[in-house]
């Protein structure tokens, strides 16, 4: 296609010097929000690729017995967690593509519970409360995952043991899961359901990890029909709120806003 | 007595720390005499092992390893240490630096940390 050689020259509008400022601030603001997700995912996936180069080289070193019993599940514990993490990623990112897939049906949170404390690299004492039978109606791997960011939030972050109270509440199930610690500011907990908050702080202070795991169980207790929040426990510590459908069709209506409420 | 290096490892990754282990112990003249999963317990694991290095993680929950790099200078300055880190920002070059720390990159291959535990005790001493 050619352009005509006589029409009317194009309008360009004159630039404006304002405009020009204010799409020069949000570019930067778009930089270093790239930047400083690279940074956190690439902070996340170093270590379990180096862990899984290195275990895979001890096993080329044909180890001892006593080794190899060690290094065969933590090698999988590794290779499940990078899974884990681009999962993560994808649906905290609000891809759609690796939401879970399993039909809603009646799962007993208790055994879930105990099941995916049992695969934590250290599990700290657990104990489960309340109505041992309660049940959701959740796709049991979104169960899975939830309770997997949740317990090994509790167990890495928590001070003592974990406790899991479970119950129903206003037609919903209920799970609660806390863990003792020092008083938490209530910005951090308003902030925590933020996508890669920790990102900020990890660079230079004591936290570790991607700041991706509440977000993600907010996205799937909200695919799940269910919420998420976090309370301050008097004394110290977090309670994590974890609110599911008990029968088919419910939903567990306002119960938490995923901030600190 | 052996004349073996003695180390302790401090990584909150169990798995890492696991491979860190057994890496370590299949290298003549070190041992690893103990492990810790935050600061707080890497204090108290020095203390108790007075070991002649120390590997540190630095982004760790509870204490961070610029905090217990900090304690365990201040009780015992002949340990030497190496700060072994997933990424390093300004702020963790910056800091090891000041402390005199020797910073390393996490990788699988032990290489550059072996050489640097090596250095860390000349350095102390």
């Amino acid at each position: 296609m050619q352009a005509p050689e006589d029409g009317p020259a194009p309008s360009h509008a004159a630039p404006d010097p304002v405009i020009d400022a204010e799409v020069a601030r949000q570019l930067a603001e778009l930089d270093a929000i790239r930047r400083r997700v690279l940074n956190v995912v690439g902070h996340a996936l170093r270590t379990p690729m180096a862990t899984l180069r290195g275990l895979v080289e001890v096993l080329g070193s044909e180890p001892d017995q006593p080794t190899l019993d060690q290094v065969v599940p933590a090698l999988v514990r590794t290779t499940r967690r990078l899974e884990r993490l681009l999962d993560d990623v994808l649906v905290a990112s609000e891809v759609t593509t690796r939401l879970p897939t399993a039909a809603p049906s009646p799962v007993r949170v208790a055994d879930v519970v105990r099941k995916v404390w049992s695969e934590l690299a250290e599990p700290a004492e657990l104990v489960v409360e309340g109505d041992a039978a309660t049940q959701a109606f959740v796709g049991a791997d979104g169960l899975r995952w939830m309770l997997w960011h949740l317990l090994d939030n509790a167990a890495t972050y928590g001070q003592g043991p974990v406790t899991v109270a479970l119950g129903a509440e206003e037609g919903g199930s209920v799970v609660r899961i806390s863990s003792g610690g020092p008083e938490l500011d209530p910005d951090d907990l308003a902030r925590a359901f933020e996508l890669f908050y920790r990102g900020e702080v990890a660079v230079i202070s004591s936290a570790s990890g991607m700041g991706v795991g509440l977000p993600v169980v907010r996205r799937l207790a909200e695919h799940a029909g269910g919420s998420v929040c976090l309370r301050a426990r008097d004394g110290g510590g977090v309670t994590a709120i974890l609110r599911l459908p008990r029968v088919a069709g419910a939903t567990t209506g306002s119960g938490g806003n995923g901030g600190a409420g | 007595m052996s004349d073996d290096t003695r180390v302790v490892v401090v990584d909150d990754d169990a798995d890492f720390r696991l491979l860190m282990r057994v890496q370590l112990d299949l290298v003549d003249g070190l041992t690893v005499v103990g492990v810790a999963g935050d600061g707080i317990e890497a204090v108290e694991v020095v203390r108790r092992e007075r070991p002649d290095a120390v590997v540190m993680d630095l982004l760790m929950p509870k204490m961070n390893g610029f905090e217990a790099i900090q304690s365990i200078r201040e009780s015992d300055p002949g340990i030497g240490i190496v700060a072994y880190t997933a990424v390093a920002g300004n702020y963790a070059r910056e800091q090891t630096a000041a402390m005199g720390v020797e910073l390393v990159l996490k990788s699988g291959d032990p290489t550059d940390l072996v050489e640097a535990i090596a250095r860390s005790r000349e350095a102390a001493t």
